[in-house]
């Protein structure tokens, strides 16, 4: 059984074992996706979340130039009860550094939203029934953002470990899919939009 | 098999709940909670742990509906009606593996021979450490001891036990080594020697008389002399099953809340696999493991008679560590000419001395695996043995052959092509100097095991500890396809026990499947 409940006071920083997701190869967070496990909605809701993208060609900072490297990813429950979540941009800095949201911690910006649940077997969207998917096509986003067109799956990597996660993400083109990256994302601090 | 449709041999009213051929008129639609492919060992258990939980049940059975009564001394007729392929299957190799598989309900136990062993702790140990499969061993007792509480899992009665098994006895103790009373199966059984044919006394509690009579009890229904051909889907949810009425061509449709795949190591993975299912781990239908058996023939001087008394009654487990398991088997004049190398008036003498002639047998934990491959829809086997398990083979025949001659046996016939008869324990220890080619044995099995194991990782395994499959919604597994590894023992309990440990997760987590 993976543990469901969030470690009492994540770190500021990203850990060694996020960091090292980073650095693995495609192939080898292939494995790790795989192998991974069906996170708890409970364990998401009410948080935010180091995110890194682990883009094609690691060696080249095309991510960090295009602002994409790091990123926020929070997960509320809306008031019909659906787990729904979004993104923030943050500061590009070194990869081991602070995650600082823009334009400020106090009031970030908020895009990319997307509604968070299992992956439904008889959905068009079902590759990966041991994730959960965060459907961008369902988060609200206006018609012609080009994030709507994001279809993410996440796993959680280590069942003894509830604030480490595995993306995988996808961009739908109509009925086809294409595999885009993998992103990380790791408990950061507890989101303003949680409910109380 | 048309003969088994001309003369179909059920006699007299069926029990409610069992649909043949007979009574399917035109395409037929049934809807229930879980339907089930198979109705061995697998099948039959786990359909009578459900059906007595309160789900709705439909078992399909490729097989026909045999009962006790139909089971006769015409062997010819036996495997035609109750074998797949008429006992003729064949895993492609060299040397090919000859493998059997019933076709009736209640599947291969209906013409095994009873025995009935848990899981080695080894064994147990092994699938914890190399699968993941945490716990399982001590998980697995109180279903093992369901499972012979079920069947009647007991020691043989003295009287039953025939003079074949009490010479490989006595050939055992006289060398020293470790034998052992076979646990099987039945009630009373007197020793008629028809196991592998059908059991004409009902003494054997195959899933045919313990687990379906329950099933149906608690009004599960089976659909006899139905082939399927397709799990159905909806993305990746099984939604039930379409298929075909032997004879007729009359589809049947059934549409479920749960599909449970029971029908063997060689049939499942086939059938996953025309349905469209597929592992992430890429595993279905492969890891085949086969515990290839060689037969010896021993001829004594006194009368053996072997076609009396219970089927291995002992077994003979000196070197179970080191992978091989003796036993006496009884096999039928018919059958038995046929796997002779001899012709003409050479196998007219050979043959009248049947009465005289002691068969024993090997099972080989195998270090190998081979492959069920789908060719245009149908399994095929693909199977190597292994050098070193060729090597083991080669030495458990020169053991049983010592053991035999310590019995008192005058002259012993090889399964090794080519190999000439040995007359003495010395020839039997020089036996093992000899080279014997691998691709000159003569294997057979009735074990085949792990084309969709379990384990705890998807990027190795096919489905979960409960056999739940991987990637896929509402699809169970329950039948020998399980095993990580070959076992080391007959497999019958093990399958009855992972299947009614599969129906608790079911009622457990009744919620997901209505």
């Amino acid at each position: 059984m993976n543990a469901a409940v969030a470690s009492t006071e994540p770190t500021p920083f990203p850990t060694t074992a996020a960091l090292g997701l980073e650095q693995m190869s495609f192939r080898a967070l292939d494995e790790v996706f795989m192998r991974g496990l069906r996170p708890e909605l409970e364990g998401l809701a009410g948080w935010e979340f180091r995110g890194l993208n682990r883009l094609p060609l690691n060696s080249i900072p095309f991510g960090t130039l295009v602002g994409i490297k790091k990123f926020v990813k929070g997960f509320h429950t809306a008031e019909d009860g659906r787990l729904m979540g979004y993104n923030s941009p943050v500061e590009m800095n070194a990869i081991d550094g602070r995650w600082r949201t823009k334009p400020s911690d106090e009031a970030p910006k908020r895009f990319g939203f997307y509604q968070v649940a299992a992956v439904d077997a008889t959905a068009h969207d079902n590759k990966y029934l041991h994730a959960v998917l965060l459907d961008y096509g369902k988060g609200g986003n206006p018609r012609l953002d080009i994030t709507a067109g994001l279809r993410d799956y996440l796993v959680q990597v280590d069942g003894e470990n509830p604030d480490l996660y595995l993306g995988k993400a996808y961009y739908a083109f109509g009925p086809a899919r294409l595999r885009l990256n993998y992103f990380i994302l790791e408990r950061f601090r507890r989101s303003s939009l949680a409910l109380p | 098999m048309a003969v088994a449709y001309k003369a179909p041999l059920v006699e007299g009213e069926r029990p409610d709940g069992v649909y043949t051929r007979v009574d399917i008129h035109g395409d037929t639609v049934v809807d229930t909670d879980v339907v089930i492919v198979g109705s061995g060992a697998g099948g039959g258990t786990i359909a009578a742990e459900l059906a007595e939980a309160g789900f709705d049940v439909v078992i399909v059975e490729e097989g026909s509906y045999y009962q006790t009564r139909d089971f006769t001394a015409d062997t010819s007729a036996m495997v035609r009606q109750l074998y797949r392929d008429g006992g003729a299957t064949v895993a492609v190799g060299s040397p090919p593996v000859m493998f059997q598989e019933g076709r009736a309900v209640g599947g291969s136990t209906v013409i095994n021979g009873g025995m009935s062993w848990r899981t080695p702790d080894k064994i147990l140990a092994r699938w914890e450490r190399e699968a993941g499969l945490r716990g399982i061993g001590a998980d697995l007792d109180a279903y093992f001891t369901r499972v012979e509480k079920r069947m009647n899992v007991a020691p043989m009665d003295d009287d039953a036990i025939g003079t074949d098994n009490r010479l490989l006895k006595q050939g055992a103790d006289a060398k020293g080594w470790n034998v052992i009373g076979n646990l099987r199966n039945q009630n009373h059984c007197v020793g008629s020697n028809r196991c592998a044919f059908g059991c004409p006394t009902g003494a054997k509690q195959s899933s045919l008389v313990s687990y379906i009579p329950r099933a149906l009890h608690y009004g599960a229904r089976i659909f006899a002399d139905v082939r399927v051909d397709t799990i159905t889907r909806h993305g990746k949810r099984a939604t039930g099953i379409v298929g075909r009425v032997n004879g007729s061509g009359h589809e049947l449709t059934v549409r479920a809340k749960l599909v449970v795949s029971a029908c063997g190591a060689i049939h499942t993975p086939a059938l996953l696999a025309r349905s469209g299912f597929k592992s992430p781990s890429g595993q279905v239908g492969r890891n085949l493991s086969m515990h290839p058996n060689v037969k010896v023939v021993a001829i004594f001087d006194e009368p053996v008679t072997g076609w009396k008394g219970a089927h291995q009654a002992y077994q003979v487990r000196e070197f179970q560590d080191q992978g091989l398991v003796f036993a006496a088997i009884g096999m039928p004049p018919s059958i038995l000419a046929m796997s002779f190398p001899h012709r003409g008036a050479e196998l007219g003498r050979l043959m009248d001395r049947y009465d005289h002639m002691l068969l024993a047998g090997m099972l080989c934990e195998d270090t190998a695996t081979g492959r069920v491959r789908t060719i245009d829809g149908k399994p095929q086997a693909f199977y190597q043995l292994a050098e070193a398990d060729a090597a083991n083979l080669q030495r458990g025949v020169s053991l049983l052959s010592e053991l035999l001659f310590a019995a008192g046996a005058k002259r012993i016939l090889l399964p090794f092509h080519g190999a000439k008869d040995l007359h003495s324990a010395d020839d039997a220890r020089r036996l093992l100097r000899q080279h014997i080619p691998a691709s000159g044995m003569e294997l057979v099995t009735v074990h085949m095991m792990g084309t969709a194991r379990m384990g705890a990782d998807r990027s190795a395994a096919v489905t979960d500890e409960f056999g739940m499959v991987y990637d896929a919604d509402r699809l169970m597994v329950a039948d020998a396809s399980l095993f990580p590894t070959p076992i080391g023992v007959n497999p019958m309990e093990t399958i009855m026990a992972l299947a009614t440990r599969n129906a608790g997760f079911v009622i457990d987590n009744a919620k997901r499947f209505t």
